[in-house]
């Protein structure tokens, strides 16, 4: 067992360009100082007061984590992977899709297998890293999921990655990269939780690569215990006529910090980003997007709803940027906030950067509480008030939610209700 | 049907002319405690502005420069003047004047307008105002109309009472810096109850070369009263740049109600960096007007703080953005109290690869019930290498908002275009029409005069942008 971040952590039994890999993303992490808030992404989240090191970093146990259930391995899919306490327990791929040339196992032993198209990925991530914890997670990750659909595949049921986390003081960083082939299809539910009495610090990273024509929808969900800190940094490139469609959903955690940097790297291309995120207790929430246009006649849209309630704290930021050759671009982003109590908190920054004439960019922001109106209607024919609030929030929700893959719903109207009672 | 353009020279910047430079006293170069102990021993301060100076002149030196909103690391501080006296004393009559300042301001068309539509006028010559006239009417009724200066002087309790409360010196680096040098500016007094129904104006002229201009104004308008103050502002071109950095306070008491418009129109030599900032008591409203055409860097966000019940702030930014110019502007309100309403219209300009940000602010502190806010920005970008960015802040902590904000970027449509060129126009006159249209809402709020200057101006811009 180690504490905070340190080198020896690379004497694994990892190829020697990973290690190498490591090792420049430990350099920049050496080099850096935590985020301040005197920068701007983290001027409404400080962890200045976080110690870093008293985290324990342990080698992934065999033993079953609090959160395990049997849940998740429920409904259709196609493929699953999943990891109790870093470690890979159990992973299933239909034989169909195993002949067709997908891949779907754990990211080491991926990496053991000499897979350079993830070398070559985590190498411009390292380069273009943005921060310390962005640093930290390509220097420490500690397991992780890859998904590879070669051209022309199309999988029809979701692939499940599920991360199951327990202990106190834990360090655990998990690693997604999913690469699409030309033409391939798929469709990814990720979900990453822990027992409500641990207490994990996370710090996921995630690669996404959609190539030409391909097609991918990535949902992650969160739901580690109120005692967790989650950071997470994900970026994904849309290539050329391809559509990448990502839901963030966030339920759990005491803080929570996302970056996601989605850039349309060829023309025609296709992006959603939704999320919804439930801030209660006392929970922060502080989430980036970033639609960025590099190659013209893409589309992109972002929509983000969220709640603050007691002493939730929620901030979005999103921004769309549009580079000097990226013409015809149409982006659109709207953010949506319930502020449900005083004392509860929701702050919005919808951006736009614009460095090209020929463009449709817009963006709308409204930030509120429940519609007066609507509430009295649904009063008036029999409701009782919080059952008439819980419609509303659920109703304001699912504007998102019925966006996404159909095998996500019930679960996420089941556990907003859950966190509404 | 429109009327068909006067030819104008491309990039024509009619104020651009400079006189002689004949200052009867100047600071030396660059900026220490000995300049703003000289700057207060010439104005005969009372010790405590003096110590107010000294103050902020150390916070300015603590103070990193702003990692945000326009590039600043050309402005080199050691390279300016900070204060120049024009002439030896403040004249009320124009006559008295001295010739090359009357005609540096006859120029610009000041007396001129003061006869025909202002109720009172003060211009500003670097670090001085060498005139100052109002209305005799508004004078018996008590209406204070002067430069700060003799307001320390003639009024030092209002001034004491006021001066630096809403704005304090270490608020931001720029403001710590025009608290320890600032010279002239205006002193606008409103007695309960007074109407001044036609505009105050005060225009401000930098003459001499590498200077830092840092003026100062105060209104206060008592309850019940109404003021409309108008400034406009330019200089000639120089090789090197020039700063501007202005403080503006305005307290606007219970049922009172200012408007402040501004028309900026810098020469692009000129670092345009200024705090304005506003506080309105119950029902009471203060409207900002503010244009930046001109400038090479702007950074300007005139503020409301919402203090009283029933308070309305509204904020209406127009920014042009030519070739080389930064106008970073836009506009910030907090709501402090309940039943408190906002408005921030924002219309951006870009062309020739000037960049226009808007950035703003919109807050609600905690607890309040009945808070309504509204924030638009329009961006029109004209050709493919100009920039626009929009960064509206939103902070809300009460649950009883209604807080909308939406921003969109275009530019001049195909449809629009053709549809005037069906009709006749050329493609200059129809881009002209639409621009024209895109900014109206916000002219149509500036007085007459302004609103002609302001049309002119745009004109001028637009030249040659089309094609």
């Amino acid at each position: 067992m180690r504490r905070g971040p340190a080198v020896e952590w690379f004497d694994r039994d990892e190829p020697k360009w990973m290690v190498a890999l490591r090792r420049k993303a430990f350099d920049s992490f050496s080099k850096a100082d935590w985020p301040t808030p005197q920068e701007e992404e983290w001027r409404r989240t400080d962890v200045s007061a976080l110690d870093f090191s008293k985290y324990d970093y342990v080698e992934a146990s065999s033993a079953e984590s609090s959160a395990a259930d049997s849940g998740s391995r429920r409904g259709k899919r196609a493929g699953i992977i999943e990891f109790e306490n870093r470690r890979c327990a159990f992973s299933e791929l239909s034989p169909e899709l195993k002949e067709k040339g997908v891949r779907l196992v754990s990211l080491s032993e991926a990496v053991r297998e000499e897979n350079r198209t993830i070398e070559g990925l985590f190498e411009d991530s390292i380069n273009r890293t943005v921060n310390r914890f962005q640093s930290w997670h390509y220097s420490q990750w500690t397991h992780g999921a890859f998904l590879f659909v070669p051209k022309f595949v199309e999988i029809a049921e979701p692939i499940v990655l599920t991360f199951n986390e327990s202990g106190s003081g834990v360090f655990s960083a998990p690693h997604v990269v999913v690469v699409m082939e030309s033409g391939a299809r798929a469709v990814v539910i990720q979900r990453i939780r822990s027992g409500e009495e641990d207490e994990i610090l996370c710090n996921e990273g995630a690669d996404f690569v959609v190539s030409d024509a391909a097609s991918l929808e990535f949902i992650r969900i969160e739901d580690l215990s109120y005692k967790s800190r989650f950071f997470n940094h994900s970026r994904a490139s849309v290539r050329r006529d391809s559509a990448f469609k990502h839901l963030e959903v966030v339920f759990g955690s005491k803080l929570y910090k996302s970056r996601l940097e989605a850039v349309l790297e060829g023309s025609g291309g296709d992006l959603d980003l939704n999320g919804i995120y439930f801030a209660h207790k006392k929970q922060h929430v502080d989430i980036s997007t970033i639609q960025r246009h590099a190659a013209p006649n893409a589309n992109s849209r972002s929509f983000y709803k969220g709640a603050a309630r007691q002493k939730g704290r929620t901030v979005y930021r999103g921004l769309i940027e549009v580079d000097r050759n990226a013409s015809q671009t149409d982006a659109y982003l709207t953010n949506k906030n319930l502020v449900l109590n005083d004392g509860a908190r929701s702050d919005s920054i919808p951006m736009l950067k614009i460095n090209t004439n020929d463009v449709k960019c817009s963006h709308g922001s409204t930030t509120g509480r429940i519609n007066e109106d609507q509430l009295f209607y649904l009063m008036s024919r029999g409701f009782a008030q919080d059952e008439a609030e819980r419609m509303l929030i659920m109703a304001f929700f699912d504007d998102v939610i019925l966006q996404s893959h159909p095998a996500v719903h019930d679960e996420l109207h089941e556990t907003i209700q859950e966190r509404l009672d | 049907m429109s009327t068909p353009q006067p030819p104008v020279e491309i990039d024509d910047y009619k104020y651009g002319f400079a006189y002689p430079e004949r200052s009867v006293f100047k600071t030396q170069k660059g900026l220490n405690a000995d300049v703003v102990r000289a700057i207060s021993k010439h104005k005969s301060e009372p010790e405590w502005m003096l110590e107010f100076r000294l103050k902020a002149l150390e916070t300015f030196f603590k103070r990193a420069m702003p990692n945000w909103g326009a590039d600043l690391s050309d402005l080199n501080f050691d390279e300016m003047y900070y204060y120049a006296k024009p002439t030896p004393k403040q004249e009320r009559t124009w006559d008295d004047v001295p010739d090359d300042i009357k005609s540096t301001f006859e120029r610009l068309g000041i007396p001129e307008a003061e006869r025909k539509f202002l109720a009172g006028v003060g211009a500003q010559y670097d670090s001085e105002m060498v005139y100052h006239n109002m209305r005799g009417d508004l004078e018996k009724k008590g209406v204070i109309f002067s430069d700060p200066e003799s307001a320390v002087r003639e009024h030092p309790e209002i001034v004491k009472e006021y001066f630096g409360t809403v704005i304090p010196y270490n608020d931001n680096k720029f403001a710590a810096l025009n608290s320890a040098v600032w010279s002239g500016g205006s002193f606008v007094y409103v007695p309960a109850g007074v109407h001044v129904d036609i505009p105050l104006q005060a225009y401000f002229r930098i003459n001499s070369q590498s200077f830092g201009q840092f003026e100062r104004t105060l209104i206060i308008a008592e309850e019940g009263s109404f003021v409309h103050y108008v400034e406009g502002c330019t200089a000639p071109i120089y090789t090197t740049d020039s700063l501007h950095s202005a403080v503006v306070e305005i307290i606007a008491k219970p049922g009172a109600r200012v408007r402040y418009s501004t028309v900026q129109n810098w020469s692009s030599d000129v670092y345009n960096l200024v705090t304005k900032r506003a506080v309105a008591y119950e029902n009471a409203t203060v409207e900002w007007v503010d244009g930046n055409i001109g400038s090479k860097r702007t950074m300007k966000y005139p503020s409301v703080y919402l203090m009283g019940e029933g308070a309305h702030g509204e904020v209406l930014s127009i920014a042009f953005a030519g070739s080389g110019q930064e106008q970073d502007t836009g506009g910030k309100v907090v709501h402090v109290a309940d039943n408190t309403t906002s408005v921030i219209t924002s219309k951006s300009i870009s062309k020739g690869g000037g960049t226009a940000s808007y950035r703003g602010l919109i807050r609600v502190e905690e607890g309040l019930s009945n808070i309504k806010s509204r924030v638009v920005c329009d961006a029109l970008l004209l050709d493919e290498e100009s920039k626009t960015n929009t960064y509206p802040y939103i902070e809300i902590d009460s649950d009883d908002v209604s807080m909308e904000h939406e921003a969109r970027v275009s530019k001049i449509s195909e449809e629009q275009l053709f549809y005037l060129m069906s009709r006749g126009m050329s493609e200059t006159e129809a881009s002209m029409m639409i621009v024209n249209g895109f900014l109206d809402p916000l002219v149509k709020q500036l007085p007459m005069e302004y609103a002609v200057e302001l049309n002119r101006l745009i004109e001028l811009e637009m030249e040659g942008s089309v094609g």
